[in-house]
């Protein structure tokens, strides 16, 4: 497995600058305080320069602290809505295309209608009522309710053709429990295949909620780096020059996205050929 | 006039050395005749067809010989002269012709694309003339001019390549098992169509395949390969009643015959991979009759007067 | 005939987006704590000098949607007035329909939105089908990796450097907007002019950020086009290569690549909503924004509405683009 890593430029890289970013995240809280990201923690619009290395917003927060915070926070979402969302998902999934027949049908039709209306706007109606009382990790639920869609699609025709498979078709011969087959026969060769659905669902889920939060529909006190950029933006950062405010977040969040998606393209390369070989 | 082939050398370079796919391999096929190209898969058989087009792919690469029509050596010129000479000088009728066509577009007009790409400029409804003249030749009707190859049976689209294939009165025309993906009938329809064409274009036709009762019935010379190499060569009388490469014994003895009843015939051990080729004669290991020479002498094609060449030690032992 | 049934099942499709989507935005309000609407309805009238007009909007509402009413009749109510084309009127802007305001913002999204989606698809798939065909240069094949990271940024990221370099530090081009602040709209040139000048850097957004998009998947088509045996056989027929790229190349490789863009419409959109967010530019995407500043209900779900209809619409033409580009589904039988 290691050759084939290797072999896999784009996993390598994205794992590298994931495990990077989080490395950075989780180092860097030794060195910022959580209050140093909310405002009036510091004098407002300072360059970055020797005490504030990132320098501060105009509302006083200490930049560094932000993105520290800002990216676990934003990682804490997608990671809630990826997981949430694959699992139900992945259970939905599994009931229909194992029961097959009119269930199945009904959740074809219902995932690719649903499958048609973009997350984004679904959110923004549920989101515009709720604000008030949103925090991060329901924002992170939010977005399960919507992230389990492709998930299950895609899972539902990978267990369809594994169904037919010579080595489940005689598991069933051998009279194996249905779950017994799911978890022990089929799961694991699904696992490259869910790994790569978890990435693409917790990418996902990242963009959704920082285009929510650019909307200004997120949690209006925690610091994420959606919230972030929006501050940025309605607070006249163009304006006043304050560039630091600016590049810091987008740097941070495009390294979090080509990651993501360099980790995505390694992870399908994987998943697909062992797949086929399964099939043998 | 016809085609002339020497010493065609085709090689694959793969990590890890050189592959010779096509070894040496020389014949002529002369106006008007038919010559068979048989031998198992991986015999080198398609790979002869494409070099001759010019179309290999990296890492095969013509590695030397030349194939003369008219006194063009298709293994010299460029590729952009290659590509008038493909269909005018030399034809290919491929193997399958199930997905052989483009889907999205009519018979009529992947047709008239062929023309116009080899510079018949004449007037559409010409062109057209020259589709429904070429189908009639293969026994399609007009019709079909209309029709997406997916609306065709396997029979009508291996004819319809066979028409293209004909459209410009080609010298050589190469048919790469035509037959082998259709059904009995079909099959039947497939060869006579392609012998009654070629035989009113006089063109010279290499028939691949490895069925060696179809070619008994069609060809007039046959051409055995084993392993890359051309093992014997000769008129079908002499090669099916008198075969002298232990190969061609073999593989002779071994069709099912009507009367005889028994346990079918086979050839013992197994074709060499093309990496590990053993010394010498490559079917040796193989070969009942081997001897000490055999082990480390490659054989190559003898000299006979007849016409009949093999390429094997016994000869002289005989 | 085929094509009808394909149709047929297409218009059912299309007609159950959107029925959920009318539904979503009618039960959400209803499901939440509080109760949003009558709350903001109130805060309004309380609010706005214009306290008499929203009283009346008030009183309306009421009467059709009041908490007295059976949910059945409301939801009934609802849904006819959403079948003639009704959806209410804004709540900050009374007595402006929402229908208006859409209307007004609409031709400015769609000249953004169809152009650059366009100009990408394009553009991406030519590329991407230049990258792996043989007898192309190899640049093309050179540009794809950074093309493929640039896919992976969100859009809306992208407009906000294109601002921070070309407006800020280079002053360029203008920093947002639809026109110029002094600017009169007007036919004249100067007037498209500056539309033009100002819609530079939001079609670059989107169109830098997407042609990866169709770039990657056109290579992945195109790879599996040549390997076809209509591939080798056209070689072997001595077509030349340029009629091989074009016609049996392209044309077979961009059908499966115009699924794609059918279903891909949703993320654009998404994205280019963002993009005005960012840019100010006075579509759909600034008034959505706005709506939400608000809190004005009827504006956010009028909008998410017509936004999902749109693209429902979209899908559905670009599913029956299929049919008559491939024979084989406008057919489906044959001659023996």
């Amino acid at each position: 497995m290691v050759r084939a890593l290797r072999r896999n430029p784009s996993f390598i890289f994205g794992l590298v600058l994931i495990v990077g970013l989080i490395a950075f995240a989780v180092i860097g809280r030794v060195f910022a305080g959580w209050n140093d990201a909310f405002p009036l923690s510091a004098p407002p619009s300072m360059p970055p320069d020797g005490e504030w290395i990132f320098g501060t917003d105009a509302d006083g927060r200490d930049l560094f602290a932000v993105i520290v915070y800002g990216t676990l926070l934003t990682l804490k979402i997608g990671v809630i809505a990826g997981c949430l969302g694959l699992g139900i998902g992945t259970t939905l999934a599994f009931i229909a295309a194992y029961h097959g027949g009119w269930l199945d049908a009904v959740m074809r039709v219902a995932v690719d209608v649903l499958l048609t209306i973009p997350t984004l706007l679904v959110l923004v109606v549920i989101a515009s009522v709720i604000h008030r009382s949103v925090n991060t990790t329901t924002i992170g639920i939010i977005i399960a309710l919507l992230a389990w869609r492709e998930p299950a699609r895609q899972i539902r025709s990978q267990v369809l053709v594994m169904r037919e498979a010579q080595y489940v078709k005689l598991a069933i011969l051998n009279g194996a429990s249905a779950v017994r087959i799911i978890f022990l026969e089929m799961m694991p060769n699904l696992l490259p295949f869910l790994g790569a659905n978890l990435v693409v669902a917790i990418s996902q889920a990242v963009l959704a909620s920082i285009g929510l939060e650019a909307l200004g529909l997120g949690s209006p006190s925690e610091p994420t780096l959606g919230q972030t950029i929006y501050w940025m933006m309605n607070e006249s950062a163009f304006m006043l020059g304050l560039w630091w405010w600016i590049i810091e977040p987008i740097a941070i969040l495009i390294i979090l996205f080509v990651g993501l998606f360099l980790l995505t393209a390694g992870l399908d390369e994987i998943a697909n050929p062992r797949l086929r070989r399964a099939e043998a | 006039m016809g085609l002339k082939v020497r010493d065609l050398n085709v090689t694959y370079r793969i990590a890890g050395g050189a592959i010779r796919a096509v070894d040496s391999v020389s014949f002529d096929v002369a106006q008007g005749e038919r010559l068979g190209l048989v031998g198992e898969s991986g015999s080198g058989k398609t790979t002869t067809a494409l070099a001759l087009m010019q179309m290999l792919r990296e890492p095969g690469r013509c590695d030397g010989g030349t194939a003369v029509i008219d006194g063009t050596d298709l293994l010299a010129i460029s590729p952009a002269a290659m590509r008038e000479q493909r269909l005018r000088a030399i034809s290919y009728i491929p193997q399958g012709a199930m997905n052989s066509l483009n889907p999205v577009h009519t018979v009529e007009r992947q047709m008239r694309s062929v023309m116009l790409d080899h510079g018949v400029a004449s007037p559409r409804a010409e062109l057209q003339r020259r589709c429904v003249t070429a189908l009639a030749g293969v026994g399609l009707g007009a019709e079909v001019l209309r029709r997406y190859p997916h609306e065709l049976s396997g029979g009508m689209r291996q004819r319809v390549c066979v028409a293209i294939g004909m459209l410009l009165g080609p010298k050589v025309i190469i048919a790469d098992e035509p037959t082998s993906a259709l059904d009995v009938i079909s099959q039947r329809v497939v060869m006579e169509t392609l012998g009654r064409e070629q035989q009113r274009s006089n063109a010279a036709l290499v028939l691949i395949g490895h069925d060696i009762g179809l070619m008994a019935q069609f060809v007039h010379r046959l051409a055995v390969m084993y392993a890359g190499r051309l093992v014997e060569i000769g008129s079908i009388p002499e090669v099916l009643t008198r075969p002298r490469h232990p190969y061609t014994r073999a593989l002779i003895a071994s069709i099912p015959r009507l009367r005889d009843r028994g346990r079918l015939g086979g050839i013992q051990g197994v074709t060499p991979s093309l990496r590990q080729l053993p010394p010498g004669c490559a079917f040796h290991p193989r070969c009942a009759s081997r001897f000490e020479r055999c082990l480390h002498d490659k054989p190559l094609l003898d000299d006979d007067p007849g016409g009949h060449h093999a390429a094997c030690h016994l000869r002289d032992a005989a | 005939m085929h094509i009808a049934w394909i149709a047929a099942r297409r218009l059912l499709m299309f007609i159950a987006v959107v029925w959920v989507a009318s539904s979503l935005n009618f039960f959400v309000p209803r499901l939440a704590p509080g109760n949003p609407i009558e709350n903001k309805m109130m805060a309004q009238v309380e609010y706005g000098g214009s306290s008499v007009d929203v009283q009346s909007l008030v009183k309306a509402y009421n009467a059709k949607f009041g908490l007295d009413k059976p949910l059945l009749s409301q939801y009934l109510a609802y849904m006819h007035d959403i079948l003639h084309f009704d959806l209410g009127y804004s709540i900050t802007d009374y007595p402006t329909r929402v229908t208006t305001i859409i209307l007004h913002a609409l031709p400015w999204t769609i000249g953004l939105l169809f152009s650059t989606t366009l100009l990408a698809f394009f553009l991406g798939t030519l590329l991407g089908a230049l990258s792996v065909w043989r007898g192309a240069p190899r640049i093309f094949a050179g540009s794809v990796p950074l093309l493929m990271v640039m896919s992976a940024v969100p859009f809306y990221l992208f407009g906000l450097i294109l601002i921070y370099i070309f407006a800020t530090v280079l002053q360029w081009l203008p920093l947002g907007g639809g026109m110029g602040i002094r600017d009169d709209p007007s036919l004249s040139l100067g007037f498209a002019l500056e539309i033009l000048r100002h819609s530079i850097l939001p079609a670059a957004s989107i169109l830098l950020a997407s042609i990866g998009i169709w770039t990657l998947s056109m290579r992945g088509m195109m790879v599996t086009v040549q390997g076809e045996d209509y591939m080798t056989y056209a070689e072997a027929l001595g077509l030349t290569g340029r009629r091989r790229f074009v016609q049996y190349g392209l044309r077979n490789a961009i059908l499966p690549q115009i699924t794609l863009l059918a279903l891909s419409l949703g993320y654009v959109l998404s994205g280019s909503i963002l993009v005005e967010l960012v840019f100010g530019y006075p579509g759909i995407g600034q008034q959505l924004f706005r709506a939400i500043q608000n809190q004005d209900y009827f504006v956010i779900y009028g909008i998410v509405l017509a936004l999902i209809c749109a693209l429902a619409i979209a899908m559905l033409l670009a599913d029956l683009i299929n049919p008559l580009l491939d024979p084989r589904i406008r057919h489906g039988g044959r001659i023996a």
